[in-house]
């Protein structure tokens, strides 16, 4: 009853706050022609709502000649499967937390029932508002497949099932992750090391269909839509070979031929992840009664680490593993994991593929993803000061010695990201002329950055840890200014690898080091002029993507790049200058970049 | 009764508190103040299950959930009318008609009634608060906690806010953070504070 209630007022609210101040020219929610202008919206969105099903499908059966069986689970997979996922967001968002704090207080609500609250809400908006829209959307995907009604109806319950269900399991997931904070990381690498494990698993099965798309690959070369269409090939005979336990497949199997055996695994399934939510949920409810302590012990490895340190005859061997793996949040060892973790995943990945293209394609997945992935970890950069205690502990080691092993730690932790990278590389390629080639490139890469890191390095200046206001300025600059740093890497490295047989060509390493040096000499430029110049937040931007993208550009006429046509290498400079693009914003969010100002407050503190 | 026992919480690098250990009464009206930072909002959300303490047991008796806070900065529909939000709380906890027209009897004391019917997204930060604070008491919790509540109330209506809160002490239990001067004079109510992690007599 009093949920009822609240609802009532609640879409009361949400629906004014849609219409709110919705003006058209003179068409205002007063107007008379206001709802004919709504109605009109609302067609247009189902109509694209239809046009989404029916172009999906059309993609995945005519274009990339999908089977109907297989079309329909890529269809269920992407809608019902891994859509709750990112919606477990939305939902977060329909009720704020300032919102549930005020539920609480007005429905008496636990933590645990603020959830399920947030849950029902967000079915109640999805029903109301995506309903109609699904139901097109189906009808388009249906249409495009010539696909019975029957099936059709079938396929979207047994969607609605799984798609709410899972996104209560994803959303519980959150709350454990967020309630039992650090160690959250765990159980989101946990999940991510879970999926991993398939998906070598699955590559390992689908190997032997491989070898049915290797004349697929030879005869498109280094065709980069070529190897995209193998590759979601070689995922379709994946699907299938995996189709008797995988739940999307079995669904859509049910719904072409229901038979109870199906139906029965399928309610198993369910059931399994509802227990699974419940039980996460009453985990919950269970840990904040008794009042666990969680939030703060150390994990698992912190503790390993000191203990182990007390055994070690080398006190320094301590200043590398603080270096590599004992910072603020757990950030450095989750990024040297995470590294590493990426890494040898796609180096198996990649090893176990014969084609080329499908190397090349993966390679560029593995940098970008890492580069993305990375992003956020500004906590990398930040630099470490050392305690009383642990001064003390290093007593016996005179002062250069231990800057020495602090700064040798840092490098390898800046350059975690590039060794890997070019271990990965190593394992790669097969010539040991290349691998060669590679190591070279890879000092060229540092040497290349040397100009910025004298501007940036932490590693070369020891900061007391206390002075926590100019280490937070500092290390959040110098974390904007990796980012930019690792393009060039990122680029040099996909250029490298899409111009496998230009490799021999000192040429080519004359015309990736040019490219390291002047890009790092533009974004030196770009910091002093900013800072100088006060240019505003367009004209940095602009100015950022026009230098860095024509030194691009020049390094890659030096190569010919260009007169070949190459697939890869015209998809990567588009990506190159779209990543480039959202840094540069990102930068120009945060105002001006005050390396000088801040290295001269730094001084003045000093 | 809320009893803390040894209760102990790190926010950070901040310990807020530490095994700390204090009753509160079924009834009764307590001012929290101290300077920023010493975690009295954090206690309130400690004693809301918003936080949860590192050590420690918090043992609410005869009060268990039923809590009501108003933060510094309270949640409000924004696209409700006063009146809607107001019959939002006073339906949702089934409170009597006399009780409700003893609210509407309160609007109208801290000169909020004409403004009953217009949009909250209209209204001036004071008359938010006074919105938010007379939800709290339509609510008629078990507990209320008001962190600065007061802050931009116009200087007539908090003498009839205040004569709410004496009423309502009598019955509840009200626990009040506030910095102003005048709410301090007008209010005599026994006074806490936090003081190395400990709460004690302010």
């Amino acid at each position: 009853m009093s949920l009822g209630l609240w609802l009532k007022y609640k879409w009361r609210n949400d629906y004014r706050s849609v219409w709110q101040n919705f003006h058209l020219m003179t068409l205002t929610d007063q107007s008379k022609y206001f709802n004919l202008y709504r109605l009109g919206l609302r067609i247009v969105g189902l109509g694209v709502s239809w046009l989404l099903g029916f172009g999906f499908m059309f993609l995945e059966h005519q274009i990339l000649q999908f089977t109907i069986f297989t079309s329909w689970i890529g269809y269920f997979t992407i809608f019902y499967i891994l859509t709750p996922y990112f919606e477990r967001q939305i939902a977060y968002q329909q009720i704020s937390d300032n919102e549930l704090n005020f539920l609480k207080s007005l429905l008496k609500l636990s933590k645990v029932q603020g959830e399920y609250l947030r849950l029902i809400y967000f079915i109640e908006y999805a029903l109301f508002n995506t309903f109609l829209s699904e139901l097109l959307t189906i009808v388009g995907a249906s249409m495009a497949l010539k696909t019975p009604v029957f099936v059709t109806i079938l396929i979207a319950i047994q969607g609605i099932l799984f798609h709410f269900i899972l996104l209560f399991f994803f959303m519980m997931v959150h709350e454990i992750a967020v309630f039992v904070n650090v160690k959250h990381f765990w159980l989101r690498y946990g999940i991510f090391g879970l999926g991993f494990v398939l998906l070598v698993l699955v590559i390992k099965i689908s190997s032997f269909i491989a070898k049915n798309i290797e004349p697929f690959i030879t005869n498109n070369r280094l065709h980069f839509a070529g190897a995209v269409k193998a590759l979601l090939l070689s995922g379709q005979s994946v699907v299938i070979a995996v189709n008797a336990w995988y739940p999307g497949a079995l669904v859509i199997r049910n719904a072409f031929e229901p038979n109870l055996v199906d139906s029965f695994k399928i309610l198993v399934f369910l059931l399994v992840i509802v227990s699974l939510s419940y039980v996460l949920a009453n985990q919950v409810s269970s840990y904040k009664q008794r009042n666990f302590v969680i939030a703060n012990q150390p994990i698992f490895l912190d503790r390993w680490l000191l203990n182990r340190f007390k055994t070690v005859q080398n006190t320094l061997f301590y200043v590398y593993l603080k270096e590599m793996f004992i910072g603020k949040l757990g950030a450095r060892r989750r990024y040297m994991l995470k590294t590493l973790l990426l890494m040898t995943g796609m180096f198996m990945m990649t090893h176990s593929m014969a084609s080329l293209s499908g190397k090349l394609v993966f390679t560029f997945i593995t940098i970008t993803g890492l580069l993305i992935w990375n992003h956020k970890d500004t906590y990398v950069e930040q630099i470490l000061g050392f305690n009383a205690p642990e001064i003390l502990l290093l007593a016996n080691v005179s002062n250069f010695t231990f800057l020495l092993n602090k700064v040798i730690a840092g490098i390898i932790v800046r350059y975690f990201e590039v060794i890997s990278i070019v271990a990965f590389v190593v394992g790669l390629l097969p010539s040991a002329s290349i691998i060669l080639i590679m190591i070279t490139l890879a000092l060229i890469m540092m040497l290349g950055q040397l100009g910025t890191q004298i501007l940036t390095s932490p590693y070369l200046q020891v900061l007391p840890s206390n002075n926590q206001c100019i280490n937070r300025d500092i290390s959040r600059i110098r974390s904007r200014i990796s980012q930019l740093i690792r393009l060039p890497i990122m680029f040099s490295m996909v250029l490298a690898l899409s111009q496998f047989q230009s490799l021999t060509q000192p040429i080519f390493l004359g015309a990736i080091g040019l490219f390291l040096l002047i890009s790092d000499a533009i974004i030196i430029v770009f910091l002093m002029i900013n800072k100088y110049l006060n240019l505003s937040h367009r004209h940095m931007i602009l100015f950022g993507v026009l230098s860095l993208g024509g030194a691009m550009v020049l390094a890659l006429n030096q190569v010919q790049l260009f007169q070949n046509q190459n697939g890869v290498g015209l998809v990567l400079v588009s990506l190159y200058l779209i990543r480039l693009y959202s840094l540069l914003w990102t930068l120009s969010r945060q105002g001006h970049f005050p390396v000088i100002m801040a290295r001269n407050l730094s001084r003045k503190r000093k | 009764m809320i009893r803390l026992e040894a209760v102990s919480l790190t926010l950070g690098h901040t310990k807020i508190l530490n095994r700390c250990s204090w009753s509160f009464p079924d009834t009764g009206l307590f001012l929290l103040n101290g300077p920023n930072g010493i975690g009295k909002t954090t206690l309130f959300r400690l004693l809301m299950q918003d936080v949860v303490a590192d050590t420690g047991k918090i043992i609410f008796t005869n009060t268990s959930n039923d809590i009501y806070l108003v933060p510094h900065e309270p949640f409000i529909y924004q696209q409700l009318t006063g009146k809607e939000f107001l019959e939002l709380i006073y339906k949702v906890r089934h409170q009597p008609a006399k009780y409700q027209t003893n609210i509407w009897q309160l609007c109208q004391q801290v000169h909020l009634s004409r403004f009953l019917d217009d949009q909250i997204r209209t209204y001036s930060q004071g008359m938010i608060k006074k919105l938010a604070l007379i939800a709290a008491i339509a609510a008629n919790a078990q507990v209320l906690l008001l962190d600065e509540v007061f802050s931009g109330i116009d200087s007539t209506s908090i003498p009839v806010f205040v004569d709410q809160l004496n009423q309502l002490k009598l019955t509840h239990l009200i626990i009040l953070v506030t910095h102003q001067a005048t709410i301090l004079q007008l209010i005599s109510a026994p006074r806490l504070t936090i003081k190395d992690g400990q709460l004690s007599d302010g």
